[in-house]
């Protein structure tokens, strides 16, 4: 990985500066984010025009909690979710809706990095778990749509300031560290069970390391 | 007798611990692999560490994720509950959704309507135990869905040899890879029937130490080496730790089967556990 290289980003973002993100570097993100995980998908992509625009947008898979005080709505606590749900979604949502960004963790199938290398998008992978600290980058809430699927699961416009680290784990150029990482350990798994191969067929107490 | 207002004001103070108050023995480990890992793994790691002191110093949610509510109990020798259990929990669960608060996160399976009190339709799920101990003990779990997405069973042969349920073990950590938010806690049950394996595996994520049984520690300890010898580490992007415990737990089995079940527990491994006397006094571990 060597030294990480570290920049801001301020939304909207531009094309040409998503493209140039390398693998590997680490970004903070200012300006506008849409909530969007599972049932937002679902909805989304079965036809009817959408209330709010994801043009050159960035998505966040994430259900945040949030609080009602009076008529405004308070981000109590917000983080990824596990993005890989969304595989079966994602690559017609970059393409039929224009997403340029999508935060998550866990990392997305081959089919999302081509749709995304097609549409000049990157996925910006969060510290999962590491919500209260992440937590202190989103600032209000901008507005909401479709609460009838449920607080986590509607769709929540955030006003975010240096929201991060996040780290470019697949790129507009279809490279995945997700899935380097993957393949890499595919290999050393049957490394680790062909140097055990002898071991297995005489003992019944084989070791794998 | 322990009260019904006893029981209620620490099952509410466990799920707050739980799901506010990050467990040292965790914060421990956590640092540990921040000291063998370089690069975006460290940086990572640091990155959770920090996050979990904000929410402890700030009283902060450590992940928004904070899961269904389930609870274990068990009740000492001779020891009784004279209220309904079930009903309580269910109260304290609403009450701590609204005021700690929680994630509404409880729907329905097929509708996904969501009850918006993280209770009714069996929730919260208390699985009940009886000791021989003189004391009652409660454990919260906030299940959440990134770690129980990523649950496998697998009924082995017989016959099967002990290497084909250390590979099946090995190919769930390089599919799960990044998503149960590594470095994790992999429980395993083996043995049992179907379902008693799977509530073994999910046992043994909360276990917090090692089994006394001297061939499953050597088999945990050969498992989490050869894991985190793949080379996932923290959130899946490369490194030494993807495993921060291994776990077994075993029971009888049938002669004609193997059940053998996996379960994770991401990095956090919230819970929070009390022991309650019949004279009032409590603990909380």
């Amino acid at each position: 990985m060597g030294k990480s290289h570290i920049s801001e980003l301020h939304t909207p973002l531009d094309e040409d500066a998503v493209r140039s993100l390398a693998l590997g570097s680490i970004v903070y993100l200012s300006g506008e984010v849409f909530t969007f995980r599972d049932q937002a998908h679902k909805r989304a992509l079965g036809g009817g025009r959408l209330p709010f625009d994801l043009r050159g947008a960035v998505i966040f898979h994430t259900g945040p909690v949030m609080l009602k005080n009076g008529r405004n709505w308070k981000v109590v606590s917000v983080g990824a979710t596990t993005s890989s749900r969304m595989n079966a979604l994602e690559p017609e949502a970059i393409r039929r809706f224009g997403i340029r960004a999508i935060i998550g963790k866990g990392g997305m199938d081959a089919a999302t990095a081509a749709a995304m290398k097609d549409a000049g998008c990157v996925y910006l992978q969060t510290v999962g778990g590491a919500s209260a600290s992440l937590t202190k980058g989103a600032r209000k809430v901008l507005g909401v749509w479709w609460l009838d699927l449920g607080v986590p699961e509607a769709v929540w416009k955030l006003s975010v300031e240096r929201l991060g680290p996040l780290v470019v784990t697949i790129d507009a150029k279809g490279n995945s560290l997700h899935a380097k990482v993957e393949m890499s350990a595919k290999r050393r798994l049957e490394k680790i069970f062909k140097a055990a191969a002898n071991n297995i067929m005489c003992t019944s107490k084989a070791a794998i390391s | 007798m322990i009260t019904e207002e006893l029981f209620r004001q620490v099952a509410y103070e466990l799920i707050e611990r739980a799901v506010k108050q990050p467990r040292t023995e965790t914060m421990r480990a956590l640092g540990a692999c921040a000291g063998r890992e370089r690069g975006l793994a460290r940086m990572q790691l640091h990155e959770m560490l920090k996050s979990m002191k904000i929410a402890a110093s700030e009283q902060a949610l450590i992940c928004q994720d904070t899961g269904v509510p389930v609870f274990h109990v068990s009740l000492g020798r001779g020891m009784a509950l004279d209220f309904d259990v079930r009903q309580a929990l269910s109260e304290v669960v609403r009450d701590a959704t609204e005021r700690v608060p929680l994630r509404r996160n409880v729907v329905h399976p097929l509708s996904r309507k969501n009850s918006g009190t993280n209770t009714g339709m069996g929730m919260p799920h208390v699985f009940f135990d009886l000791t021989n101990d003189d004391f009652a003990e409660m454990t919260f779990v906030p299940r959440g869905c990134g770690s129980e997405n990523m649950s496998r069973l697998r009924m082995f042969m017989p016959t099967s040899p002990l290497a084909e349920i250390k590979r099946f073990i090995l190919e769930c950590a390089v599919e799960f890879a990044g998503n149960p938010c590594p470095p994790y806690t992999l429980g395993i049950g083996i043995g049992g029937t179907s379902d008693i394996a799977m509530a073994l595996a999910k046992k043994a994520t909360i276990r917090g130490r090692s089994s006394g049984d001297k061939r499953t520690v050597a088999l945990e300890r050969e498992l989490a080496k050869g894991i985190n010898s793949l080379g996932i580490g923290p959130m899946g992007l490369g490194g030494r730790c993807t495993a921060l415990a291994v776990r077994i737990e075993t029971a009888g089995t049938h002669t004609g089967t193997l059940p053998v079940a996996v379960a994770t527990q991401c990095y956090p491994n919230r819970h929070a556990k009390a022991r309650l006397w019949d004279n009032g006094k409590i603990a909380y571990l």
